[in-house]
């Protein structure tokens, strides 16, 4: 069983290896005859037998018309390896940037489709290593596949599997293209570590000017304690199922949020750092200033959508050695 | 569960189904097309969603039944029949676990092969033509399953495209393809046998007249014979029961050895021409021979001039027969001469008193034969298919009664009053005459030229005797029609048959035009043959320079692109490699695996840094090799041992590189 597995395993990497020098990566992909495969499928096997019994049939009768369906059928499959080719050769493939995405939540890669002339019928498009259960989405000029990781960092879905076994079904023709589908995945934001950092009065040196002025400033939300007033509960996050939780309101402006991974001591990395994560969604989402500490890394959060993907990006890099 | 199938998909598999299992008709037992349209029915329902898909036990234990049921209905039929039927069966089985894509190759496969099936039982122009529609509707049903988004348009566009694109493939193979011999005996359809059977009671040929239903064809290849002389002999039947003509046990012997092959020798002199004959299956082994005949390979002669094959006929055949003018005469043996001459005990009073009453005013046996002859032309006599019943003394009766009948009456009466006379007598069936085709040089026989006539034993040979022709002698000249007075008699019941219209023009050239078509096919295509093969290829290559030409040429590219390829890759001078770039190789291969490729053109020292950095730590053991490797390769006047020292040492080290010691 282990010999086999081994075998298996060791066929599999000759094979990746012989696949990246035979078609390398890339962003954009003309099929043709150096790219694609083709082959008998398993109905086409099926076929070839008959048409093989046919033949014994045909001569053991000494029949000519039976022999004739022989031949015919024979030249058929011939003229079905020509059509199944046609129906995939010039067609271009454009890959499009892949946005980043939380880990457990399915990348979206895109392709751009495109022909010269007509168009290709009944391909299919996949990762050659599926790993979401959603199906790609097709359409005249576009296919959009699904990947998902739930580990954070650079993901790389792999190589797009696109096969088609159009007109009859007696050859699939298929390719392997690689994409260099690069995903950032954050870490999955997790809400149940929230923990309170007992924050400083006032607003230090290396801390934010806060967003706006004159109003009470939202802190952050931490795990609710028998006792508080009701009016602090976090009802949003309540009515979402995620438990009781309080927002903590800065009592002073110009107060820093700080968000240290230290402060999550108890978890372990990955909990961490999805603790912290879902702290930074939140905190932009009520436009809250902050500082994140990452161990010796300290990163000043700035206004708009940008900043949050940097802090994101840290989160989801971080120990990564980049 | 889901429904994968398009209602179009839907609509041609039960197309094809149905169409398949209508083909089949006249082969199968009517049990099972009934169980085939009630398959096809539930899968229309179960397409709507009325009913659910039946359990698996359910199918399975239903498949096991039916399976009994046809084996044990059509057991007797032979293996042929169980075949065909168990093919069937799986294919009308299917029908109701289309659950995927696959079944539905598996139902279009076993489509093929019913398609195949077919053929064996027919063979004409027109049955061909449907079976190819046979096989594009199945080849429609892969379409539709593995296109569901085309237009139906397109999809027809495309399906008659790719067939069209693959005919002329299929001809050149079918032309250029050597047949091979039949690999094993295979089992053949037990099929009620057509035309004629070896016993004859006068109703029987009756039957046959009203079919135009194609009997063979044949050509000359010198100019054709007489109208007059087209007798085609097919049996000889030689026992008489008082009602009914049939062969002789003796008869009955010689008929079965036909089957070992062994053939009655007699000396036939002075060849005279040669016909090929076209056979339309008959399931039986006669050949239909004019007087004398020999057919040298496949057939086999009896001793009474006819000729059977060695085989069944159960498809169209052709046969290729020489025509002589006499035979060497050969002698009775008195055991033959009293089987020749039995007549029954009892009965026909009548006609024994008229003989004797004959001879007794003094005439010859001859001359009694030739009065009754001529008691047929010119008594009240008259030739009809739908004679009055006759009684149980048959010659009797149609002698002295009804005087009404067609050739079995006539030439029953006659091999009657022979032996009566104790001249040895025999009836012959067979065919007479058939329509020329001029244009096309080949006669075409049909059923209802069915004869019947005598052959009575005089001066040491066989003489034939018509009697038909003394009442109809234009059933020998023109054929049965012209006989008939009454023309409505002529293939009464068939409206349908263009023979039944020939008598209109246009239609007569549209049945002449099939006719001819027809042939032509079953010369070419249905019995087209190794022989036929080399003859049409030889008179191609004499016929058109240019073919020569081409093929010339396309050998000459042959030889030239096997020169390149030889050329090229130089297989008989594959270099060896020296030790240490093979173990070079094995280390890059390693390398490769851990993920560092050596560029091309890199050489061995920048492909140790490369892996230096690549894998992050010193290795001082590829270092070693490589310096080792570049002594070896480039160092100048190192002597023999030094070689062999450097090449252990690179050997060791690759060794324990590969061992993962580096």
């Amino acid at each position: 069983m282990i010999n086999k597995n081994y075998f298996k395993s060791l066929m599999q990497t000759r094979f990746e290896s012989w696949l990246k020098r035979r078609i390398p990566a890339v962003k954009t992909i003309t099929l043709n005859r150096g790219n694609t495969f083709i082959f008998p499928s398993r109905a086409g096997f099926l076929y070839i037998l008959t048409v093989l019994m046919l033949f014994l049939l045909g001569t053991n009768y000494q029949n000519n018309l039976i022999l004739f369906v022989v031949f015919f059928l024979c030249s058929f499959m011939l003229t079905c390896l020509l059509l199944s080719y046609q129906n995939l050769a010039n067609l271009t493939l454009t890959a499009n940037p892949v946005k980043a995405q939380f880990a457990g939540q399915d990348c979206c890669c895109s392709l751009r489709i495109s022909r010269q002339r007509g168009r290709a019928q009944q391909v299919h498009y996949e990762f050659k290593k599926s790993s979401s259960p959603l199906q790609s989405i097709l359409t005249e000029e576009s296919a959009v596949l699904y990947a998902l990781s739930k580990k954070r960092g650079w993901f790389e879905p792999g190589r797009v599997t696109v096969s088609s076994r159009f007109p009859f079904g007696l050859f699939s023709v298929w390719t392997h293209i690689d994409f260099g589908f690069k995903c950032l995945i954050y870490p999955q934001p997790l809400e149940q570590y929230c923990v309170v950092q007992t924050l400083p009065g006032k607003q230090t040196n290396n801390g934010l000017r806060s967003f706006d002025s004159g109003f009470e400033q939202f802190a952050m939300l931490k795990s609710y304690q028998p006792g508080e007033s009701l009016k602090s509960v976090a009802w949003k996050q309540v009515a979402q199922g995620r438990g009781m939780l309080s927002k903590q309101f800065e009592q002073s402006q110009g107060g820093d949020v700080i968000l240290d991974i230290d402060d999550y001591a108890f978890l372990d990395l990955e909990a961490k750092l999805s603790a912290l994560c879902y702290q930074v969604i939140e905190l932009y989402k009520n436009n809250v200033s902050f500082v994140l500490k990452l161990k010796d890394q300290v990163i000043t959060a700035e206004h708009g959508s940008d900043g949050k993907a940097t802090c994101l990006r840290q989160l989801a890099l971080y120990g990564a050695g980049q | 569960m889901k429904e994968f199938l398009t209602r179009q998909s839907l609509v041609l598999i039960n197309l094809s189904y149905i169409a398949i299992a209508a083909s089949l008709f006249n082969n199968i037992n009517p049990l099972l097309l009934i169980f085939g349209l009630l398959c096809a029915a539930w899968r229309i329902v179960l397409f709507y969603g009325r009913v659910s898909i039946l359990p698996k036990l359910l199918l399975n234990s239903a498949a096991l039944l039916s399976t009994f049921l046809i084996i044990v209905l059509v057991y007797k039929q032979g293996l042929f029949s169980v075949m065909l039927h168990l093919i069937l069966l799986g294919f009308s089985l299917k029908f109701l676990e289309l659950k995927s894509e696959r079944d539905v190759h598996y139902f279009v496969n076993t489509g093929f092969i019913l398609v195949a099936l077919f053929f064996i039982f027919n063979s004409s122009i027109v049955t061909s033509l449907l079976g190819g529609g046979l096989i594009l509707l199945l080849l429609a049903v892969l379409l539709s399953i593995h296109a569901p988004h085309c237009l139906f348009a397109e999809q027809s566009k495309l399906l008659f495209k790719s067939a069209a694109v693959s005919l002329p493939l299929a001809v050149v193979l079918f032309i250029v393809i050597p047949r091979l011999p039949s690999l094993w005996k295979v089992p053949l359809q037990k099929q009620a046998a057509t035309g004629l059977s070896d016993s004859v009671s006068p109703g029987e040929i009756a039957q046959l007249s009203r079919s135009s239903e194609l009997a063979f064809r044949a050509s000359f290849t010198g100019a054709p014979v007489e109208e007059s002389e087209r007798y085609w002999r097919v049996m000889i039947l030689d026992a008489f029961d008082g009602r009914t003509w049939s062969q002789s046990a003796v008869k009955k012997e010689e008929e079965k050895t036909v089957l070992n092959g062994e053939s009655s020798l007699y000396g036939l002199s002075g060849k005279l021409n040669s016909y090929d004959l076209i056979l339309e299956p008959h399931y039986k082994t006669w050949i239909p021979a004019l007087d004398f005949s020999q057919v040298s390979f496949s057939a086999v002669n009896l001793s009474d001039y006819s000729l059977r094959s060695r085989q069944p006929v159960f498809k169209r055949k052709d046969f290729t027969a020489d025509l002589y003018q006499s035979v060497n005469s050969i002698s009775l043996s008195a055991e033959r001469r009293f089987q020749l001459t039995k007549l029954p005990e009892q009965g026909n009073e009548k006609t024994r008193l008229w003989l004797a009453a004959q001879l007794k005013r003094g005439l010859s046996k001859d001359k009694v034969l030739k009065l009754l002859l001529d008691g047929f032309s010119a008594q009240a006599f008259r030739y009809t298919l739908q004679p009055p019943v006759l009684g149980a003394e048959q010659i009797d009766d149609f002698l002295f009664s009804t005087q009404a009948g067609f050739c079995v009456h006539y030439a029953g009466a006659y091999v009657y009053a022979a032996r009566s006379l104790g001249i040895p007598a025999r009836m012959v069936t067979g065919y007479l005459g058939g329509e020329w085709q001029a244009d096309l040089n080949f006669l075409t026989v049909r059923q209802y030229d069915a004869h019947a006539w005598a052959e009575i034993w005089q001066d040491g040979q066989w003489q034939r005797v018509d009697p038909t022709a003394y009442v109809a002698p234009e059933r020998v000249e023109l054929g049965l029609e012209g006989a008939l007075s009454d023309s409505s008699e002529f293939l009464a019941g068939q409206y349908l048959s263009l023979q039944k219209w020939r008598h209109i023009s246009f239609l007569n050239d549209l049945r002449l035009n099939l006719a001819r078509l027809d042939y032509l096919w079953a010369v070419w295509v249905i019995n087209y043959d190794n022989k036929k093969q080399l003859e049409l290829l030889t008179s191609w290559f004499a016929q058109y320079a240019w073919l020569n030409m081409l093929y010339g040429i396309l050998v000459m590219m042959l030889c030239a692109f096997l020169f390149v390829v030889l050329i090229t890759f130089k297989p008989w001078q594959k270099k060896k490699r020296e030790v240490e770039d093979r173990l070079y190789l094995q280390l890059q291969a390693y390398y490769a695996k851990l993920g560092v490729i050596r560029g091309k053109g890199q050489t061995v020292s920048d492909y140790a840094e490369n892996i230096r950095l690549s894998i992050n730590r010193p290795t001082p053991l590829f270092e070693k090799f490589a310096v080792n490797y570049n002594r070896l390769k480039y160092q100048a006047g190192l002597s023999a041992g030094q070689r062999t020292k450097l090449i252990k040492e690179l050997q060791a080290l690759s060794r324990q590189i590969r061992a993962g010691k580096n």
